[in-house]
């Protein structure tokens, strides 16, 4: 039994997780902009006795990592353990992808190359030569086409062929020009390695597998990979610290690396009058500019203008972008919202001919006896029910926000609307991010690694909170059926979106201003094609996402409910610890017009947010008789029933997204600010609202 | 700048030609991911658009689309004719 590790690497959006998929048969998500992966992914596919270990990688355009999510890619590549790189291209953009590529040779891990998207090279009609492109770097090479492709025998074999003769299949790293290259190699000469490694040339003249320049190269046997020296000192030259202090511990000498290669820099500097940066970017464009020369003939038509720069020009045009950019997100929503209206109505009247759980929850109350009759009847079936009747609506959330990642129209949205974000001190990609947290914050929250600043970073995720998930969206949906006529449903439930997005850009304004000085950062975002959302990937997106809304309805929600449901009854009906905890809070929710119902609530909403809505049918069942709509009518006005909305949107992110939240912002003291400053925001909103809406109502 | 008859910085420029790179300038950082992106001196470079609000710029270059900021574009430096 043998397991060989393939670490899939290449620029984003070049398909490394759709291929990633194909194989392994995961479902890791997969979306039409750069950056959809942000953290290492292992999938496993065996065919006899070899085990293949697939690593897909975030995507990341060179080696110098600008973003947190290329630093995890890059760190992975060089300290874990790799047996061949696969390196994914996307062959519409050749030589921009083959940048990557020529760094990756430096490693000196074997490599395969997979030329993706042949089919967008097919319809261009661009000819590539790929094998005398895959020859010019000792690389072994297969041409594919995502998810199209129809067989991934050809794959398995040059893997297997690689990884059997490695010696043979070590990359040919490119050489740059004149005193850089001698700097180069004469530093590599004097390096005294500790345990210094070398591949025997196998290769002899009859073999077409031929070795080329791998004698002289030295290796630095790390604990998992040999790395090529050279890779460390040209790391180096290009101002990378971290290489050097990798590559020191395991020198003899010199003691003081870096000292030396600064020294070297200079030299090289002071010849070429150019920083090396410029000098090894313009070597490696040469090489590839040369590739393409040779080896790629474009179409005479391949000039005109593409189908994604017309749709752009329409869709991005000066005057009509920002209304474009409002119909979109209009539409989206109102679709998600009445789409979902309507089938949960087509459910709820199918399961049992009313409208609600009424009539199950009284049928198993009474048909088992006893307490444990009670305790399912009123507990689990009427709080799970409560929730999930709500499975359309957020179904219908996730299909919405997978056909925009699909369509490519997710970095269109962030070039519309970043001057905006800008002014209130977030960025473009917020945008992006933010709109994820329509569906969860938790992804939203991860996606913030590719932001390059670290401000802008924090800002957006300390505003995630406050976009409303598909966890909120049941709280929404429960009482606007219950206190507004049908007209108004969906203009109610847009107006609490809009305040989140409203309060959001007030505070990050506010943070931009106080915690953070006001430095310009990067946007430098690739606009992808644009492409039909496939049904496939977006029912498979939608299942996994609402999948685990069934997950939480049958855990954390069930629990919540047994529990509520239990101290909502004893030891008495009106006079119960539900009762005796809702007073003790009371005085916190009275000032903003809530009841200690409510109170309670929101307080079990801290682990999930469905199980607001499920703790109010449970406790209201238990008040009212039965009947938990009917009850909660009575009590609550309409205006209420708003501010209560208002605060379940702001109040607290839920549990499991605080912890990422921890995770991603490291820092206690902007963790703390993340977490305490909702609530505080949260309660002075609805107090001012509802003090002033009093005077109205 | 050198010789401001033939060269411009590409922010200023309008829509609907291309120019040829010649130099980036500014902050190493964000010089060096311009021309790892494909940005580098000697490639064209075609403005497409700007953003309804002016700011970032849209911009086309070996066959893919980019977006970069105003500042960003301000740095690359590019020929006239
Ligand atoms: N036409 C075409 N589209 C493809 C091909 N491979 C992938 N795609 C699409 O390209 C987009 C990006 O695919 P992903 O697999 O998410 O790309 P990735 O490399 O994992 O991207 P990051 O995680 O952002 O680095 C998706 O919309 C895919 O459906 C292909 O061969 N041809
Ligand atoms: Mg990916």
């Amino acid at each position: 039994m043998k397991e060989i590790t393939l670490a899939f690497a290449g620029q984003p959006n070049s398909g490394k997780t759709t291929i990633f998929n194909e194989i392994t048969g995961a479902r890791q998500h997969v979306g039409n902009w750069p950056g959809v992966t942000v953290e290492y992914k292992d999938g496993y596919k065996t065919i006899g006795d070899t085990t293949y270990k697939l690593v897909d990688l975030p995507g990341l355009y060179s080696m110098s990592a600008n973003s947190y999510e290329e630093i995890v890619s890059r760190d992975f590549l060089i300290k874990e353990k790799v047996d061949i790189i696969v390196n994914i291209i996307d062959s519409s953009v050749l030589d921009r992808s083959l940048f990557l590529t020529t760094q990756l040779t430096e490693i000196g891990l074997p490599m395969v190359l997979v030329f993706n998207m042949d089919d967008i090279v097919q319809k261009n009609q661009t000819e590539i030569d790929y094998k005398r492109i895959s020859e010019s770097m000792n690389i072994p090479y297969i041409v594919t086409q995502g998810a199209k492709t129809k067989s991934w025998d050809k794959f398995y074999e040059i893997i297997n062929e690689v990884y059997d003769n490695k010696e043979y299949y070590i990359p040919r790293h490119i050489s740059f020009s004149g005193e850089l290259e001698t700097e180069i190699t004469e530093m590599e000469n004097s390096l005294k390695v500790k345990n210094p490694f070398q591949f025997t040339d196998k290769g002899n003249s009859t073999d077409t597998r031929h070795a080329h320049d791998i004698p002289g190269d030295i290796f630095v046997s790390k604990e998992n990979n040999p790395i090529r020296l050279r890779w460390f000192i040209v790391r180096g030259f290009e101002g990378d610290k971290e290489a050097i202090n990798m590559l020191q511990p395991n020198l003899i000498s010199p003691k003081n690396l870096e000292a030396q290669i600064d020294i070297k820099r200079g030299h090289v500097t002071d010849v070429y009058g150019d920083s090396i940066d410029e000098i090894v970017t313009d070597d490696r464009y040469a090489f590839i500019s040369g590739l393409i020369n040779k080896f790629v003939s474009y179409s005479k038509t391949s000039n005109k203008v593409s189908i994604t720069e017309r749709i752009d020009n329409i869709l991005l045009n000066k005057w009509l972008s920002i209304p474009f950019f409002a119909a979109i997100m209009y539409c989206a929503f109102y679709v998600a919202f009445n789409v979902g209206d309507f089938i949960a109505g087509y459910i709820d009247g199918w399961i049992n001919g009313t409208d609600d759980f009424i009539g199950l929850v009284g049928y198993i109350t009474e048909s088992v006896p006893g307490a444990l009759g009670e305790l399912l009847g009123s507990g689990v079936v009427a709080g799970v029910g409560a929730v999930i009747v709500f499975l359309p609506y957020i179904a219908c959330m996730f299909i919405v926000i997978a056909i925009l990642e699909d369509s490519g129209y997710m970095a269109r949205a962030a070039f519309v609307v970043d001057r905006a974000m800008h002014a209130f001190g977030l960025h473009g990609k917020s945008f992006v991010a933010m709109l994820l947290g329509f569906g969860c914050n938790i992804p939203a929250v991860m996606a913030t690694r590719t932001m390059e600043s670290r401000a802008d970073r924090l800002i957006t995720i300390f505003v995630i909170p406050l976009m409303s998930c598909s966890a909120r969206l049941p709280i929404y949906t429960f009482f606007v059926a219950i206190f507004f006529e049908p007209k108004w449903r969906p203009l109610v439930l847009m107006s609490i979106y809009l305040i989140g997005i409203l309060v959001a850009i007030i505070v990050g304004k506010i943070c931009k201003g106080t915690m953070f000085d006001d430095k310009e950062t990067p946007f430098v975002m690739e606009m992808p094609a644009y492409r039909w959302p496939t049904f496939k990937s977006t029912i498979i997106h939608t299942w996994d996402r609402t999948k685990q809304f069934i997950v939480r309805a049958g855990t954390i929600v069930a629990g919540c409910a047994i529990l509520i449901w239990f101290i909502s009854v004893y030891p008495s009906e009106d006079n119960s610890i539900v009762m005796m905890l809702g007073h003790w809070i009371e005085p916190i929710f009275k000032p903003i017009g809530l009841d200690w119902m409510a109170g309670v609530a929101s307080i079990f909403g801290i682990g999930a947010k469905e199980v607001v809505v499920s703790a109010l049918e449970v406790i209201a069942g238990a008040q009212g008789a039965g009947d938990a709509e009917a009850f909660i009518r009575s009590i609550y006005t309409p205006f209420q029933s708003y501010i209560f909305m208002m605060f379940c949107l702001m109040y607290w992110p839920c549990f499991a997204t605080v912890i990422t939240m921890k995770k991603e912002i490291g820092e206690w003291k902007y963790f703390l600010f993340s977490i305490i400053y909702p609530p505080l925001v949260a309660w002075v909103l609805c107090f001012i609202v509802w003090n002033i809406g009093k005077l109205f109502m | 700048m050198s010789d401001t008859q033939k060269t411009a910085h590409l922010a200023d420029l309008k829509p609907g030609k291309s120019y040829k790179v010649l130099k980036i300038v500014g902050e190493t950082n964000i010089k060096r991911r311009i021309i790892e992106m494909g940005l580098n001196p000697g490639t064209e470079v075609e403005i497409i658009r700007k953003a309804p609000l002016g700011d970032p710029i849209e911009v086309k270059t070996r066959g893919f689309l980019v977006s970069l900021r105003y500042n960003e574009a301000h740095n690359i430096i590019v020929e006239k004719e």
